[in-house]
C-alpha cells in the first residue's frame, strides 16, 4: 500500500451572527415534511486536506494556517478550527 | 489623447466583454482585457473587475481570484491611487481582497435574482460625483447580500462611503424592495479615498436604449471624468 501523507481537517463556520439561508431552507423543508425537535440548522463546510508523504511537520502546519488565512476562511463573517 | 482601461478576466468571467463594449463607446478610451495570470501593464488608468462566476464561485464567490497574480498587483496599484470598479463578482472580488470592507453572502431569498433594480445614489463619491439621483440598472446574483457589521457600517456612514441603495421607484429606501437583504440596502461601497468602487448592479448592461436603458454609462463616464481631473499623472 502507498504511504499514505498527513490528513489535516478544517472546519469553516459561519459566525452565529450571519443568517444561512440555506440552513433556515433546510430546517424549514425537514420541519415541514415532519421530522420532529428541530431548533435551527446551519450549514458549514469540513475542508480536507491530504499532504504529500514526508511532508515536514513544521510546512504541514504553515501550509494550513496560509490556507486558512488566504483562501477557506472570509474573516468578516466566517470562523475556522483545524479538527 | 485616450485612457487605456484594463478590464480584467479570471476563468468564469461573463461580463468582461460587455463593459469591454461598454468603455468602446466613449471616444476618450481603449478597453483592453487583462488576464488574471498577468501583471498590469504600466500604462492601464483604471481597472474594471466585471461580473461572472470566478473559479465557478468555489469556496466562496471571488475568493478564489482574490488570491490571483493579477490582484496582487492590483492591490499595490490600489495604493498607490489606481482608480477600480468592481461589479458584481467583481465586487464579492474586492470584498474577498480586503480592498473594501464587508462581505456578500447568499440572498437572503436563497434565490438568484435577476431583474432591473432601483438605486438611489446616496453619496457622491470621486469615481460617482455629483447627485445622480435615482438609476435604474439590472442586478443579476446569488450573493449580494452585502453585509458589515454595526462599527463598519457607522464608518461607512459617517464617511459618505455608501454610495448606492437599493430603492423604490421614487427613491425610497425600506428592506422591501432590497433584492438581496443588505444591510442597509447598500448595493455599491467606496473605499476610503474613493478611488475604488465596487458595486453589484451591472452598469454595463444600461447603456444603450435596448434592454435596460443607459443609466450605466453614468458609471463609465464618471470614471473617466476622474481620469480627466487627475492632472498629474496616476502612477
Amino acid at each position: 500500500m502507498a504511504e499514505q501523507g498527513e490528513k489535516v481537517e478544517i472546519a469553516v463556520r459561519l459566525k452565529p451572527e450571519i443568517y444561512d439561508p440555506a440552513g433556515e431552507e433546510l430546517l424549514r423543508s425537514a420541519a415541514g415534511n415532519g421530522l420532529q425537535g428541530l431548533a435551527a440548522v446551519r450549514i458549514n463546510k469540513l475542508i480536507e486536506v491530504t499532504f504529500q508523504p514526508g511532508t515536514p511537520p513544521e510546512t504541514v502546519r504553515q501550509t494550513v494556517e496560509q490556507l486558512q488565512r488566504r483562501y477557506l476562511v472570509n474573516p468578516v463573517v466566517e470562523e475556522s478550527q483545524t479538527v | 489623447m485616450k485612457y487605456r482601461i484594463g478590464v480584467a478576466r479570471f476563468p468564469g468571467s461573463n461580463c468582461e466583454q460587455d463593459c469591454l463594449h461598454a468603455l468602446s463607446l466613449f471616444d476618450r478610451c481603449e478597453p483592453l482585457p487583462l488576464w488574471h495570470r498577468e501583471a498590469v501593464p504600466d500604462d492601464i488608468a483604471a481597472v474594471i473587475l466585471p461580473g461572472g462566476f470566478t473559479h465557478g464561485d468555489y469556496l466562496r464567490p471571488g475568493a478564489l481570484a482574490a488570491a490571483s497574480p493579477l490582484m496582487d498587483d492590483l492591490l499595490r496599484l490600489i495604493g498607490n491611487g489606481l482608480p477600480v470598479v468592481g461589479i458584481c463578482n467583481g465586487f464579492q472580488i474586492l470584498a474577498e481582497a480586503g480592498v473594501l470592507p464587508g462581505a456578500l453572502l447568499p440572498n437572503s431569498s436563497g434565490r438568484f435574482v435577476c431583474r432591473d433594480s432601483y438605486l438611489l445614489h446616496s453619496s457622491p463619491t470621486a469615481l460617482l460625483p455629483g447627485s445622480q439621483g435615482v438609476l435604474k440598472l439590472p442586478v443579476a446574483h446569488r450573493s449580494g447580500r452585502y453585509f458589515i457589521d454595526r462599527d463598519g457600517l457607522r464608518r461607512l456612514q459617517d464617511e459618505g462611503r455608501i454610495i448606492l441603495q437599493y430603492c423604490d421607484r421614487s427613491g425610497g429606501v425600506y428592506r422591501e424592495v432590497s433584492p438581496n437583504g443588505s444591510v442597509v440596502n447598500i448595493a455599491a461601497v467606496a473605499n476610503s479615498s474613493g478611488t475604488v468602487l465596487g458595486m453589484m448592479p451591472h452598469p454595463e448592461r444600461a447603456v444603450e436604449r435596448l434592454p435596460s436603458g443607459r443609466d450605466g454609462k453614468v458609471v463609465f463616464s464618471g470614471l473617466l471624468d476622474f481620469l480627466d481631473s487627475c492632472s498629474s499623472q496616476i502612477r
